[in-house]
């Protein structure tokens, strides 16, 4: 199973739902496939589902979907406690496991050396964690994720395989923004929250020399 | 801290709007954490790891919630990968400032050696609040700057405000 097959199948199920996507592959094959302002891409491992996680805390009546990776979540493997502490009921985690650093190289993971990430979930007090390794289970569990309640984290086992991507540049500030005004518009309300300018009155203004 | 101290802490939060708090606890801010669990307006989460609580903060933010992290400063190194590269979302770092002039702890210099060096190099704006009075104005103009500057802030917390 592809990570690419993976997401043109969870791509027509994603409307309004915010997608927080992590560093790497993942994020250029997303952006091919499903470009859209919901999407925030983040650089950094181990930070992209307690990103996710800190964004459905925030706006806990809107749905939030963690696109990790294995070794950008084995990184802040620690996030697995608070995550199973809080439950936020409107999270959703795939954790795309190809049981390598694909993108540098392809040197192996743990996950390829018999830990199991969805037992360690379940271990912490995740309910809802599972593995699939077929693209019929993935389009089961994809679409209990994007539309069902309470928190899901499914481990998609997939083989190492880049797409063929365009080139496209991204910087951090202007993914943040983007995605700011996404929400601040769909939620109403102020996330960048701007500076008041000033007002003079120029009939006030003496002359300088 | 002292509990006047953390009053003024909990106080100016909320008077200045950051309603979501992550904790790593610390022994010197104790007392605020307590005040902030016991305070409905606030959305507390202890994290396990300073970076964590940086990501998660961040992702707050971009929920809408102004955020700010409570630790010792020691968690400032462990959270200095998240807080690089999370360079453009605003979280408030609300630090004890162990090592600082008159902290009776052994462990305390080798933490407090490093803070203000890191912070520097971050390029994260900061500022010392050595006494109560400076508390309330202190947050104030870090929630400011947090506004403004589009990155993480911090406050650190020593002398008459923890003894």
């Amino acid at each position: 199973m592809k990570r690419i097959d993976c997401l043109k199948i969870l791509a027509p199920m994603i409307q309004n739902e915010l997608v927080v996507v992590t560093l790497g592959v993942t994020k250029h094959e997303w952006e091919m496939i499903n470009p859209r302002d919901g999407n925030c891409y983040l650089s950094g491992m181990g930070g992209t589902t307690p990103f996710g996680f800190g964004l459905a805390l925030a706006l806990p009546h809107r749905k939030v979907v963690v696109l990790d990776s294995d070794g950008s979540f084995l990184f802040g493997l620690n996030h697995l406690a608070t995550l199973a502490v809080h439950k936020p009921q409107n999270l959703s985690v795939f954790i795309f496991d190809n049981e390598c650093y694909e993108s540098v190289g392809g040197s192996p993971s743990q996950t390829a050396r018999g830990v199991d990430l969805a037992a360690m979930a379940r271990g912490a007090g995740i309910e809802n964690a599972i593995t699939v390794r077929e693209l019929d289970e993935f389009r089961d569990a994809a679409q209990k994720g994007v539309k069902e309640n309470g928190l899901r984290f499914t481990v998609v086992k997939i083989e190492p395989w880049i797409a063929e991507v365009p080139a496209r540049y991204y910087h951090l500030l202007e993914e943040r923004n983007r995605f700011a005004r996404y929400v601040e518009q769909t939620e109403n309300i102020s996330v960048l929250r701007p500076s008041k300018i000033p007002r003079r009155d120029p009939s006030k203004w003496k002359p300088t020399k | 801290m002292k509990l006047s101290s953390a009053k003024l802490v909990v106080e100016a939060l909320r008077k200045n709007e950051v309603p979501f708090i992550g904790v790593l606890p610390d022994g010197w801010l104790f007392e605020a954490y307590q005040l902030v669990c016991e305070d409905p307006y606030f959305k507390v989460v202890q994290v396990t790891h300073e970076g964590e609580g940086v990501s998660i903060c961040a992702g707050a933010w971009a929920g809408g919630l102004r955020s700010a992290m409570m630790m010792e400063n020691s968690g400032l190194r462990a959270a200095a990968e998240a807080l690089g590269r999370l360079y453009c979302y605003p979280v408030l770092l609300l630090m004890s400032y162990r090592g600082d002039f008159g902290d009776s702890a052994h462990f305390g210099r080798p933490i407090g050696r490093t803070t203000e060096p890191i912070l520097d190099a971050l390029e994260i704006p900061y500022a010392v609040v050595r006494k109560e009075e400076e508390i309330a104005k202190s947050i104030q103009e870090a929630v400011k700057t947090l506004d403004t500057a589009h990155g993480p802030v911090a406050l650190l917390f020593t002398g008459e405000t923890i003894r």
